[in-house]
C-alpha cells in the first residue's frame, strides 16, 4: 500500500517534469522541418547546418546576406562555429556521425572524414554547376593529389578555400606577407637613413626611439612590441621575420625551416636563421628597444598600441591598417614598408589550389542539390561580389567604364556598421555579413564584368582614392608603385608555389613529442629575447637542444626533412606546370 | 558577596569590555579594506564601461569616467536574439533552481535517515560522481541517445542530484535534534510529512544558500550549450554574450591567416576593443545576480534567530 | 516481533525506493557515460571509429613518464599542484573566521553590504581578472607609476612575468575571488546554531571571544571538516583558467599545475586519448585520498564524513 504511494508520487513527479518541458521544447523533439505557408514558388524552407571553422558566429545567419540567400534559395543557414563552442564541437559531432550539412574543415580534417565516410563524394555533380564546372580542373587536382591512401580514386570530397584563378607561380598581392614596416614620418624625421642589414635596422630604430621617445598623446613609444599569443611551434614573432631571409615553416611541420631553393635547416641550428632572429631580438632588448611588457600582454593591448602608432617596427602585411588611414596619408602619417637592402624574402604564391581548408557536404546531407545550387552562387560573379565587396549601389557603384568603385557609404559601411536600406534586407552591414566567414573562389580572381579582382583593395578606382600625399612621396623615394613591386624589381623577393595538399598525418607518438618541444621551444625563445647576457643567451640555447634531444627531436627532424623534401618536389611539378 | 570580589569582577568586564572594543574596531577596519579591495575593481570595470572606449583602451580611466557614453550597454542590448535568449536562461535559473534545491533538500534529508536500506553505499555511489568525468564524447553521445540534444531539459536534468549541495543540506540537518522526527513520527505523521512541514522550514538558511549557489550556477553556465544545443531558439543568454565577446577578440586573432587579401582583415583593426566589451558583459551578468541577492540573503545574515524553534 | 523487524525493515527500504529515481538519474549522467574512458586505450580520433582505431593499451600512461625529461616535467608540474592545493587546505578556515567575524558586526546594514560586496570577485571571470591584474602590475601600470612617483623604484619591477613568488601570488588571487562566496556557507550555519546556547552563554557573562571559542566553532566544525575532506580528495584539481590566463614563458615552470599541464598537453596534441588518460588517473587519486581521509577521520575523530 505504501509502496504504491511512493510510485504514485514518484510518477507525479516525473509526469510533471515532462509537462514542463513539453511546454517548452515538445517533450525531446529535435528540429523538425515545417512546411512554411509562405513558402517561395518553386522550393520548399530548407534549413541547413553549416559547420565552418572559420565562422565566429554560432546562429541562424540573419540581416542582408540571410535575405538574399532566402530568397534566392529559400535556404536558411545554421552557423555552426567550432571557434565559438571549441573543438568539441567538431569531434562530438564528428564522432556521432552527423557533422553537418555543408561543411568547412582544414585538410587533416577532411582526410578523416573521407576515411569515416562523413562527406559526400560530388565528383559526378559539379559538371551539372556551370559556375562550379569553371574550376573543376583545380577541384580534381586537388583532391587527387590529396591524400593517395583515403582517396585512391581521386573523387572530388572537398573544394579548397580561396582558390585564386590566378597561377600557383604568381604573387598578386601589393606587399609581401612579412616585411619590413615604419612609421614613414619617424622614419623620414631620423633623417630616411640606408638600412643596410638587420644591425642598421637596430641603429635606425634606436634613433626613432630617442628621437621620439613618446607618442603625441604622451604614451610611451617603443621599437619592437612583441606578444605570445599566436605562438605555435615556435615563437612566432621570430618565426615570421624568418621570412625575410628566405626562409618559412611549412604546415605539418614543426622543426624545421625550408627556403626556396629546397635547403631545409633544423631549427636548432647553431648558424640558422631563427637563433639569428632571436639574437636580433636580444640585442634590440640590449639596446632597450623591446617592450618590456611584451612577455605578459596579450593581442588586445598590441592592437590597441599599434592602433595609436606605438610602435616602431611592423612586419604583418596587414598591420598597417591599425593606423592607415587616407586622411593620415594626407598629411604624410602612416606606416610604409621601408625596405633593407640585404632581404632575401620569401613568399608563397597566389592560393590557386586553395589554403588549407575546403567546403565538403555531410554524407547525410538534407538536399544535397540544393546545397550545390548554392555554392555555385558563392563563386559565381554575382555572387563573389556580394561576398567580397557588399550590395550594388549600396556599397559600391558600377562606373561608365564598366569598373567598380566604392561609395562615400561604402568606405565605412563595414567599420561603422551602416544600417542597410530595407529592400536590401535591412540590418547593419557589418551584421549582415556572411557568417560561414571564408570565401570558396578567393578574392584574388577576376571579375569577367569589370576584368579587375574582386577585392575592392585592388580595384583602379580604391588605388587611385588612396594615393595620398604619404603613397606619392614612397613611389617617388622608391621608384615603384608597390613594395611587392619594389621587391619583384629589385631582386629581393621569391615567389614559390603555394602547395595546398596534405604531407601526411602524425601517428600519436610524434603527436605528443611535437607537443612537448613545442613548448620547450617557445619558452627557451622568450626566456632568450629577455636573457641579461650573452653568456645566459647561449646557455639557454645549448640546454634546449639538450632537453629537445631527450624528448625524441631528432625524430621530429627527420619526419619534418621528409615532409619537406616531398614539398620541394611539389613545388618543382608546378612551377613546370605553369610554364 | 565581598567588596573584594565584586571588585574583580568588575575589573574583569572592564577588561573584557575594552577587549571586546578592541576587537571591534579592529574588526570593522578590516572587513572595510577587504571591502575596499572587492568594491574597487568592481567600481573601475563600471566606469570602464561608460567612457570613452578609446581612452579606456590606453589605461586611463582608473577613479573617474571621462566621456561618459552608454554605447556599450545599448550595443549589448541590440544584440540579435538577445532577449529570447535572456527568457530561456530565467527559465532554466528558475526551474532548475526550484528542482535542485528541492532534490538537495530531500535527498539530503534521506541520507540522514540512518536506517534506509544501504545507506552508506548510495550515499557514497553519489558522492563520487563528484570526482570523476566520463569525457566529452561519451556525455554527448549518451545526452543525444536520450534525446536531449537540442532539448531544455539538458539545461535541467543533469544537475538536478547536486553531490555538493546534497552534502551541505545533510550536514545542516545533521544539527537538527533527531527527537523533533522521533516526535512527529510517534504523532502519526509520515516522513514526507515530517519534511514538508516541519524540517523544511528550520532549514531554510540552508535551503537558501543551496538556492543562490544553484541559481549563480545555472544563470552563468553555458558550456552546456556549447555542445548540446544548436537549435538558436535554445541558446542561453551567457552563451549569446560569451559568443558576442568572443567575436570580437577572434576577429583580431583570425588575422593569423597567411593568404589574407580579403577585405574584412582591414576593417578588422578599427573595432571595438574586447577588453571593454568583456567589462561590458561582466556588468550585464552580473546585474541581475545583485538585484536577487538581497532576497536570498536575508535567510542567512540576520544572525542567530531561530533558537526558539529548536526549544 | 518479528512483524516488528518486518515492518522496519520494510521501512527502510520504502525509503531507499523515495530516492531511487533520483540515484537512477545519477546512474544515466555520471555512470552510463563511463564506458568512454575505454577510449583512453586507444589511439582514438574522432570522427575514425573505434572500432577501425588502433588498440595501445597502457601506452597513453607509460608516455607521461617515458623518459627522464618527461618524469622531471611531471614532478614539477605535481610540485606547483601540490603547492598550490597545500595552501589551499592551510588555510581552509578563513571563510569560517570570515564568517564568525562577520556575524560580529553589529550593525547589520554594514554586514550586509560588506557581504554582498565580498562575494562580487566571485563574478569576474578569469581572463578579466587577468586584464585587470595587467592594468594594475605591468610595467606602465598603476603600481609602477605609483613606485616611481614615490622615488622607491627607478626602473619598473615586472610583476607578471616574475618566476619568484608565483604561488603565494596566486593564491591570494584565488583568495579574493573566492573568500566571499565562500564564507556563505559558513554564515548560513551560524544562523542555524541553537540560540538558547547564546543566551545561557550571555547570563554566565562569557566575552565574545569565549562565545566563538566554546559555541560557534565547535557549531561550524561539522561543516569545516566536510568541506575540507572535499577539499583534500580535489587535491590534483585547481582548476586550469586562472593559471592559462597568467602563464607566460618566465613564470610557467612554477604556474604549471596538474590542470593546466593536460590542457597544454592536449591542446598541443589534439589527442583525446590522452586527456582522458590524465582524467582517469586524477579520478582514481580523488576517490582514494576521499576514502583515506574519511578513514582517518574515523580514527581520530570518531566519526566518519562519508
Amino acid at each position: 500500500m505504501k509502496i504504491r504511494r511512493v510510485l504514485k508520487k514518484s510518477v507525479v513527479l516525473a509526469t510533471s517534469l515532462c509537462l514542463v518541458a513539453s511546454m517548452l521544447t515538445g517533450c525531446g523533439g529535435k528540429d523538425t522541418k515545417k512546411d512554411n505557408a509562405a513558402s517561395t514558388a518553386v522550393k520548399e524552407p530548407l534549413k541547413i547546418e553549416v559547420l565552418s571553422k572559420a565562422a565566429n558566429f554560432q546562429g541562424e545567419q540573419a540581416g542582408w546576406f540571410g535575405d538574399i540567400v532566402k530568397k534566392k534559395f529559400n535556404l536558411t543557414l545554421n552557423i555552426l562555429s567550432p571557434q565559438v563552442s571549441g573543438d568539441s564541437l567538431y569531434k562530438t559531432r564528428a564522432a556521432s556521425g552527423n557533422l553537418g550539412d555543408l561543411v568547412v574543415i582544414d585538410n587533416s580534417q577532411l582526410k578523416d572524414c573521407i576515411a569515416s565516410g562523413l562527406v559526400l563524394d560530388i565528383s559526378k555533380m559539379i559538371d551539372n554547376y556551370p559556375n562550379l564546372k569553371k574550376y573543376n580542373e583545380q577541384f580534381k587536382y586537388f583532391n587527387a593529389n590529396f591524400d593517395k591512401k583515403v582517396n585512391p580514386d581521386g573523387l572530388v570530397y572537398g573544394l579548397p578555400t580561396n582558390m585564386s584563378d590566378t597561377s600557383p607561380t604568381s604573387y598578386s598581392q601589393s606587399i609581401p606577407y612579412s616585411s619590413p614596416i615604419l612609421p614613414w614620418n619617424l622614419y623620414t624625421g631620423v633623417g630616411s637613413p640606408k638600412i643596410d642589414n638587420m644591425d642598421g635596422l637596430l641603429t635606425t630604430l634606436k634613433s626613432m626611439q630617442d628621437k621620439y621617445p613618446t607618442t603625441p598623446d604622451g604614451k610611451k613609444f617603443t621599437a619592437i612590441t612583441l606578444w605570445k599569443d599566436w605562438d605555435g611551434n615556435t615563437m612566432e614573432n621570430a618565426r615570421w621575420l624568418s621570412n625575410w631571409y628566405g626562409y618559412e615553416s611549412p604546415d605539418e611541420t614543426s622543426s624545421v625551416m625550408l627556403n626556396a631553393e629546397g635547403n631545409v635547416q633544423p631549427i636548432t641550428n647553431d648558424d640558422g636563421i631563427y637563433r639569428k632572429m632571436l639574437k636580433f631580438f636580444f640585442d634590440a632588448n640590449k639596446m632597450g628597444l623591446v617592450d618590456p611588457d611584451s612577455a605578459s600582454q596579450d593581442w588586445n593591448t598590441v592592437s590597441a598600441k599599434l592602433t595609436n602608432n606605438q610602435v616602431g617596427l611592423l612586419w604583418y602585411s596587414w598591420e598597417t591598417g591599425f593606423y592607415n588611414t587616407i586622411e593620415k596619408g594626407k598629411k604624410k602619417l602612416g606606416t610604409v614598408s621601408v625596405p633593407i637592402s640585404d632581404l632575401n624574402i620569401i613568399q608563397k604564391g597566389d592560393p590557386y589550389y586553395g589554403d588549407g581548408s575546403v567546403f565538403a557536404i555531410g554524407a547525410k546531407a538534407k538536399d544535397p542539390k540544393r546545397i550545390m545550387e548554392f555554392l555555385d552562387w558563392y563563386v559565381s560573379p554575382e555572387g563573389m561580389r556580394y561576398l567580397t565587396s557588399g550590395i550594388e549601389n549600396f556599397n559600391f557603384t558600377r562606373q561608365a567604364d564598366g569598373k567598380l568603385k566604392y561609395t562615400d557609404i561604402g568606405q565605412t559601411a563595414f567599420t561603422d556598421n551602416l544600417k542597410v536600406p530595407a529592400e536590401y534586407g535591412g540590418g547593419g552591414f557589418k551584421d549582415g555579413q556572411n557568417a560561414i566567414n571564408t570565401l570558396l573562389l578567393g578574392d584574388i580572381s577576376k571579375d569577367p564584368s569589370t576584368g579587375e579582382f574582386y577585392n575592392p583593395n585592388y580595384w583602379n578606382s580604391t588605388i587611385e582614392a588612396n594615393k595620398t600625399a604619404l603613397t606619392n612621396e614612397w613611389t617617388e623615394k622608391y621608384h615603384a608603385k608597390d613594395a611587392e613591386d619594389y621587391y619583384t624589381k629589385n631582386k629581393m623577393i621569391k615567389i614559390v608555389p603555394a602547395i595546398n595538399t596534405s604531407l601526411g598525418s602524425d601517428s600519436s607518438d610524434i603527436k605528443t613529442k611535437r607537443s612537448q618541444s613545442k613548448q620547450l621551444v617557445v619558452d627557451t625563445s622568450w626566456k632568450m629575447v629577455f636573457a641579461k647576457n650573452e653568456g645566459e643567451f647561449d646557455k639557454l640555447w645549448t640546454d634546449m637542444k639538450t632537453a629537445l634531444d631527450g624528448q625524441g627531436w631528432k625524430d621530429l627532424v627527420t619526419l619534418d626533412t621528409e615532409r619537406c623534401n616531398a614539398l620541394v618536389k611539389l613545388r618543382a611539378e608546378a612551377t613546370a606546370n605553369a610554364k | 558577596m565581598s567588596m573584594h570580589v565584586v571588585s574583580s569582577k568588575k575589573k574583569k568586564k572592564m577588561k573584557s569590555d575594552i577587549n571586546d572594543k578592541l576587537i571591534s574596531v579592529l574588526n570593522y577596519i578590516i572587513f572595510g579594506v577587504f571591502t575596499l579591495i572587492c568594491i574597487y575593481p568592481f567600481y573601475y570595470i563600471l566606469i570602464n564601461t561608460i567612457s570613452a572606449n578609446d581612452l579606456s583602451a590606453h589605461g586611463d580611466i582608473i577613479f573617474m569616467p571621462k566621456g561618459i557614453h552608454f554605447q556599450n550597454y545599448l550595443d549589448v542590448v541590440k544584440i540579435p536574439g538577445l532577449w529570447d535568449a535572456a527568457k530561456i536562461s530565467i527559465g532554466r535559473t528558475v526551474i532548475g533552481t526550484f528542482l535542485t534545491v528541492g532534490a538537495s533538500a530531500f535527498l539530503g534529508f534521506m541520507f540522514a535517515q540512518q536506517d534506509m536500506w544501504l545507506r552508506k553505499f548510495w550515499y557514497r555511489y553519489t558522492i563520487i560522481t563528484m570526482y570523476f568525468s566520463a569525457g566529452i564524447i561519451p556525455w554527448y553521445l549518451t545526452m543525444r541517445n536520450m534525446n536531449l540534444t537540442n532539448n531544455f531539459l539538458a539545461y535541467i536534468l543533469p544537475t538536478v542530484v547536486s553531490p555538493f549541495f546534497i552534502i551541505l543540506v545533510k550536514t545542516f540537518i545533521e544539527s537538527v535534534p533527531r527527537e523533533l522526527q522521533e516526535a512527529a513520527e510517534i504523532d502519526g505523521a509520515g516522513i514526507i510529512t515530517f519534511f514538508i512541514k516541519v524540517l523544511l522550514p528550520i532549514i531554510k538558511p540552508i535551503l537558501a544558500t543551496v538556492a543562490i549557489f544553484a541559481a549563480v550556477s545555472q544563470w552563468n553556465s553555458f558550456q552546456d550549450t556549447l555542445l548540446l544545443v544548436t537549435d538558436s531558439k535554445l541558446y542561453s543568454l551567457q552563451f549569446i554574450l560569451f559568443q558576442y565577446v568572443n567575436q570580437a577578440s577572434s576577429l583580431s586573432s583570425m588575422i593569423n591567416l597567411q593568404n589574407s587579401g580579403s577585405t574584412a582583415l582591414q576593417t578588422i583593426t578599427k573595432m571595438q576593443t574586447p577588453t571593454s566589451i568583456r567589462m561590458t558583459v561582466t556588468i550585464v551578468v552580473v546585474a541581475p545576480i545583485m538585484l536577487i541577492y538581497p532576497f536570498f540573503q536575508r535567510f542567512f545574515v540576520d544572525g542567530i534567530m531561530i533558537g526558539a524553534v529548536k526549544g | 516481533m518479528e512483524l516488528f523487524v518486518k515492518k522496519r525493515k520494510l521501512g527502510s527500504v520504502k525509503k531507499f525506493l523515495y530516492i531511487l529515481p533520483f540515484m537512477v538519474l545519477l546512474g544515466v549522467f555520471a555512470y552510463y557515460p563511463l564506458y568512454g574512458w575505454i577510449y583512453a586505450f586507444y589511439d582514438y580520433t574522432p570522427p575514425i571509429p573505434l572500432a577501425k582505431s588502433q588498440f595501445v593499451g597502457l601506452m597513453w600512461f607509460h608516455s607521461m613518464f617515458e623518459n627522464q625529461t618527461k618524469i622531471n616535467q611531471i614532478l614539477q608540474v605535481l610540485k606547483n599542484t601540490f603547492a598550490m592545493s597545500g595552501l589551499s587546505i592551510l588555510f581552509s578556515w578563513l571563510p569560517m573566521i570570515f564568517a564568525i567575524f562577520l556575524n560580529e558586526i553589529k550593525s547589520i546594514r554594514y554586514r550586509k553590504f560588506v557581504q554582498t560586496v565580498t562575494t562580487l570577485p566571485n563574478f569576474v571571470s578569469w581572463v578579466l581578472v587577468y586584464s585587470l591584474a595587467y592594468g594594475l602590475f605591468s610595467s606602465q601600470g598603476m603600481f609602477n607609476s605609483l613606485l616611481q612617483q614615490l622615488g622607491l623604484s627607478s626602473s619598473p619591477i615586472m610583476f607578471l612575468q616574475s618566476s619568484h613568488h608565483v604561488y603565494l601570488s596566486m593564491w591570494l588571487w584565488l583568495t579574493w575571488k573566492s573568500l566571499g562566496w565562500a564564507a556563505i556557507m559558513y554564515i548560513a550555519a551560524i544562523t542555524g546554531i541553537d540560540g538558547s546556547l547564546y543566551e545561557a552563554a550571555q547570563v554566565d557573562g562569557a566575552t565574545r571571544m569565549q562565545v566563538i571559542r566554546h559555541i560557534t566553532i565547535p557549531s561550524l566544525l561539522p561543516t569545516y571538516f566536510v568541506l575540507l575532506m572535499l577539499g583534500i580528495a580535489s587535491f590534483l584539481n585547481n582548476g586550469m583558467e586562472q593559471y592559462f590566463v597568467f602563464q607566460n614563458a618566465f613564470n610557467k615552470n612554477t604556474i604549471q599545475v596538474l590542470d593546466l599541464y593536460g590542457y597544454n598537453l592536449a591542446m598541443g596534441g589534439g589527442s583525446y586519448s590522452i586527456a582522458t588518460a590524465i582524467s582517469m588517473l586524477k579520478s582514481l587519486v580523488s576517490i582514494i585520498l576521499l576514502f583515506s581521509v574519511n578513514g582517518l577521520s574515523k580514527l581520530v575523530r570518531g566519526e566518519s564524513i562519508v
